[in-house]
């Protein structure tokens, strides 16, 4: 009997566990990739330190998330590489696509298994985390020109439009609003008291603005 | 093609970067399109080293009118094309020869119309002598004039030297609100950070 509920309440716990590696997977992922620039303003970030090491690991975490709830982890990480693509909608990428043929045909694949519902409620839970950090990191995206909502529509149209994807992201799956913002604040503290404690030994000091 | 313009006094390193930062994207044959401040044009096939040899150098106004060379930058998703070009220096005041005047004009024309703006800064001699020595009226006028636009950024150059990095220091202080990245234009550092920025803006 015991045992059971031990069961049930790890069958609870693993969309939050899904949520939580998927999170840290695209976040190391992102980090990589705007890396250089971001640390040169200050904008440092744990995975930066990983260099080529965060290929391998974003693949591994994103296995855990696999293995917690798949079609949270799966259609969690379509969405960030969706919104992700949003500087290279037009442009014919190195599949000889186009970002927006990308991100249809393997959005198509992707809701054949899991459905429109599970990848619509994830794009949405993205887009409200995408939209948050634009609004935060406003200012530095400025000045190393990354795309950043918040510049591109204005603070108050980005506000907006995250109130709209909150309102509606409450209505069609409040689990996954909560699960996925409790999961993006736990990650964003998890890396910096991984900055804090972990060292960074390997950047020169000076070339960081303080 | 968008155009990534590099402005800066003469002797900063302007040349050097083109050439190199063309090296560090693979390129390995430039076609540079010369432009004589009169307006007239033609094109030359040049080696790195060649180039190197032959444009770069320690007098001012080595480079007069405008060199032009194509690059297509590998990135993360496909690549993108755009041309570097590189300008005569800036210099104070008003040149008594109509040549080099002429080479300057030319200069500020290109910047209107650039994605990049790479405003480069020779922090080295900021160290040995400071910021109001060894930077310039028109350099604050330049940035002043960057900061309200996007795709503009401060190179600070020959980070090798002894002093550099003071000089980095106070180039922060006294152009705050800009990027500023740290480079050797000669040892190709800070190359990443560059060709980073470069592709967000074009
Ligand atoms: N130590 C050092 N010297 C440099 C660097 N970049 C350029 N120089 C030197 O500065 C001088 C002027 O370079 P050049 O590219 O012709 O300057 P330009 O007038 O701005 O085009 C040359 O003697 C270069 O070798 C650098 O990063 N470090
Ligand atoms: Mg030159």
């Amino acid at each position: 009997m015991s045992g059971a509920i031990f069961e049930g309440t790890l069958l609870n716990l693993r969309p939050f566990l899904a949520c939580v590696f998927a999170g840290f997977a695209i976040k190391i992922m992102d980090d990589y990739l705007d890396g250089p620039l971001d640390a040169l303003v200050g904008k440092i970030s744990w995975s930066t330190r990983l260099e080529k090491g965060a290929l391998p690991y974003a693949l591994m975490v994103f296995c855990l998330g696999v293995a917690a709830d798949d079609g949270w982890a799966v259609t969690l990480f379509w969405a960030s590489y969706a919104l992700g693509m949003r500087g290279d909608l037009q442009r014919s990428l190195l599949s000889r696509l186009t970002g927006w043929q990308e991100i249809v045909l393997t959005g198509l694949c992707i809701s054949a298994v899991y459905g429109s519902r599970a990848l619509g409620t994830s794009w949405l839970a993205v887009f409200i985390v995408q939209a948050w950090d634009d609004l935060l990191d406003k200012d530095i995206d400025k000045l190393t020109g990354a795309h950043n909502w918040a510049i591109q529509w204005g603070s108050t149209e980005t506000a907006i439009s995250l109130v709209i994807a909150v309102s509606l992201l409450s209505l069609l799956h409040p689990v996954k609003l909560l699960l996925v913002l409790i999961s993006y604040i736990l990650i964003t503290r998890l890396m910096r008291l991984l900055i804090s404690t972990g060292g960074r030994a390997d950047v020169d000091t000076d070339i960081v603005v303080s | 093609m968008k155009q990534c313009v590099l402005i800066g006094k003469t002797n900063v390193g302007k040349t050097v970067f083109a050439i190199n930062f063309a090296d560090f994207l693979g390129v390995s044959k430039l076609a540079i399109e010369f432009t004589t401040p009169n307006g007239e044009i033609y094109e030359r096939n040049l080696s790195l080293s060649d180039a190197l040899q032959e444009l770069t150098s320690d007098t001012p106004h080595h480079t007069l009118g405008l060199q032009k060379f194509q690059i297509s930058l590998p990135g993360l998703k496909g690549r993108k094309r755009f041309t570097i070009v590189d300008t005569s220096g800036l210099t104070e005041g008003i040149h008594r020869e109509a040549f080099v005047r002429k080479a300057m004009a030319q200069t500020l024309a290109q910047v209107r119309t650039a994605a990049v703006i790479l405003h480069l800064i020779d922090a080295g001699s900021v160290g040995k002598v400071g910021v109001l020595e060894a930077v310039g009226e028109v350099d604050w006028q330049v940035a002043q004039f960057g900061g309200m636009r996007r795709g503009y950024a401060i190179l600070a150059n020959k980070m090798d030297l002894m002093g550099a990095k003071q000089g980095l220091l106070k180039i922060r202080q006294d152009f705050p609100g800009h990027l500023i990245i740290p480079i050797s234009a000669l040892n190709k550092t800070g190359f990443t950070e560059v060709k980073q920025y470069v592709w967000r803006h074009i």
